[in-house]
C-alpha cells in the first residue's frame, strides 16, 4: 500500500509538471486541522509559505486533508494572496472532491489526482472582500451561512446575530488595511444546532499594532485582553469614540453560549459561557483571525423581542 | 426634523460611515434650535460603528439637557437600545478623560502609527 501511495504521489507530482513551465517547484503539504488544537500547523503552513522564493512556483499538496475546515480555508486565502502578488505560480494538487469545491473559490489552477471522497456538508461559500460591502456581506451571512443552516430562528435573532458578526468585520477592515481584504468561511451542523464562521484579515495583526502604541503591551496576550476591554482603541484621531465592538462581540457570545476563539501574532483569546482567557502561544498568526460557533437554537437566546425603545433619559 | 433611517441608509445600521450621514443631519437641525426624530422603523440589523459615529460624538457636542430633550429615538428595537445605550455610555467615558491626556495619546498615536501598517 505505501509503494502504491508514494508511486502515486511521484506520478501526480509529475503530472503537474509536465504541463508547467520549467522553473523549480516547492511541494507544501497541507495538514489536516481538525480543531484550534491544531492551529500551530497553520502558522507552521505560513512559516513555509515565507520561505518560498520569488522564482519557484508552489504546489499545495492536499492529499493529507480529506477535509478542510474553515480556519484551513480562510488562511489559503491569505497565502495564496501573498504569494500571487510576490509572482508566484500557485496550484492546488490531489484534493478530494469536497476539498476541490471548497478551494475553487479561490480561483486557482486546480492540479491533477482528485481523490474519492464526500461533498462538504453544509459549507458556507468562500468569499473575499477586498473593501466593506455592507449590505453584501450581511445578505450573505443571512443567507449563505444562517438561511442555509436549517435551523429555525426568528428573523429577530437573525438580524441580532448578524449585528454582532458584523463588529469582527468592522475590526477587521478597520485594521488589517491590506488588498486582499477580508476572508470569510464557515460550515454548520444541523444535527448539533450550532454554527461556525471563521473572518480574517492578514494585516499587521493585533499584537503588533499595539505594541507600536503602547509599550506596555508588548506580551501578545497582554494586548488582545486591552483589545477586548470596553472602550480601548488605537483609532483615537477619527472625531468620535469607539472601542466597543469586540467587547460587544465578547458579551454577547458569553451570554448566549457561544465560542469565540481569537488568534493573532502570538495569541490566543478563549471566550464561552463559562471562561475567558488570553493566551501567549509558542507560534505566529498573521493578521487576526476570528473562529466564531453560534449556537442556532432560538430557545438558547435571551430573547430582544420587545419593542421597548430606549429609556426617556439616555445622555 | 423627522428622519426615517431606513431611507437614509438602508436596513443595515451598522457603519460609521452611515453614522456619519446621520450625524451631520442632527447635529445640523439642533444647532438650528430643532428637535430631531430618528425613526428606526425598517432597520433590522445593529452595530456600535454607527451609533458611534452617529450618536457618541454628539455627546462632546452638546449638553446631555439638550439631547435628552430634543433628541428622541423612535420604533427602535431592544437590541438597538442596548447597543445605543452602550455607546452612549462609552462616549461619556471617552470624552470625560482629561483634555490634555487625549492630546498626549492622539500625539503618541499619530507619531508610532503612521497610515502604513496593515
Amino acid at each position: 500500500m505505501q509503494r502504491r501511495v508514494i508511486a502515486k504521489r511521484i506520478r501526480s507530482a509529475t503530472a503537474v509538471e509536465s504541463r508547467l513551465p520549467q522553473c523549480p517547484v516547492r511541494i507544501i503539504e497541507v495538514p489536516r486541522v481538525r480543531d484550534s488544537a491544531d492551529f500551530r500547523l497553520i502558522a507552521a503552513l505560513w512559516s513555509r509559505v515565507a520561505e518560498v522564493r520569488p522564482d519557484e512556483r508552489v504546489v499545495f499538496d492536499f492529499s493529507a486533508s480529506p477535509f478542510v475546515k474553515p480556519s484551513v480555508v480562510v488562511s489559503m486565502a491569505g497565502m495564496t494572496s501573498q504569494l500571487a502578488r510576490n509572482g508566484n505560480l500557485v496550484l492546488f494538487d490531489r484534493m478530494h472532491p469536497s476539498v476541490r469545491d471548497v478551494m475553487s473559490g479561490l480561483g486557482h489552477q486546480i492540479a491533477v489526482n482528485v481523490l474519492q471522497g464526500s461533498r462538504p456538508a453544509n459549507a458556507v461559500p468562500l468569499r473575499v472582500d477586498a473593501v466593506q460591502d455592507r449590505d453584501g456581506i450581511i445578505e450573505y451571512l443571512r443567507s449563505e451561512w444562517l438561511g442555509r443552516s436549517g435551523i429555525q430562528m426568528s428573523p429577530l435573532l437573525t438580524n441580532e446575530i448578524l449585528g454582532q458578526v458584523w463588529e469582527a468585520y468592522a475590526n477587521a477592515f478597520e485594521h488589517s488595511r491590506t488588498p486582499l481584504g477580508v476572508v470569510t468561511y464557515g460550515e454548520h451542523d444541523s444535527k448539533n444546532s450550532v454554527s461556525d464562521i471563521v473572518i480574517a484579515d492578514f494585516g499587521l495583526g493585533i499584537p503588533a499594532k499595539l505594541a507600536k502604541f503602547d509599550a506596555r503591551l508588548g506580551l501578545a496576550s497582554d494586548a488582545l485582553r486591552w483589545a477586548f476591554e470596553r472602550g480601548n482603541t488605537t483609532e483615537l484621531d477619527t472625531g468620535f469614540p469607539r472601542g466597543l465592538g469586540l467587547n460587544l462581540l465578547k458579551n454577547f457570545v458569553q451570554k448566549n453560549n457561544g465560542r469565540l476563539e481569537v488568534f493573532s501574532g502570538r495569541g490566543k483569546v478563549s471566550i464561552t459561557a463559562d471562561t475567558e482567557s488570553y493566551d501567549d502561544v509558542e507560534f505566529v498568526m498573521p493578521g487576526v483571525l476570528f473562529q466564531l460557533r453560534m449556537i442556532c437554537d432560538q430557545r438558547r437566546y435571551l430573547l430582544s423581542s420587545e419593542m421597548t425603545g430606549p429609556p426617556a433619559k439616555l445622555f | 426634523m423627522r428622519a426615517r433611517v431606513v431611507d437614509q441608509i438602508g436596513k443595515n445600521a451598522i457603519t460609521a460611515e452611515d453614522g456619519k450621514l446621520i450625524y451631520s443631519e442632527i447635529s445640523e437641525s439642533l444647532s438650528a434650535g430643532k428637535d430631531v426624530v430618528l425613526d428606526f422603523e425598517g432597520v433590522e440589523v445593529f452595530a456600535s460603528p454607527f451609533f458611534n459615529a452617529a450618536i457618541g460624538r454628539l455627546v462632546n457636542d452638546f449638553p446631555a439637557e439638550v439631547l435628552n430633550s430634543r433628541l428622541h429615538f423612535i420604533n427602535l428595537c431592544q437590541l438597538g437600545s442596548e447597543i445605543l445605550s452602550q455607546v452612549i455610555s462609552n462616549a461619556k467615558e471617552y470624552y470625560a478623560e482629561d483634555a490634555d491626556k487625549r492630546a498626549k495619546i492622539d500625539a503618541i498615536v499619530s507619531d508610532s502609527l503612521g497610515r502604513t501598517d496593515g
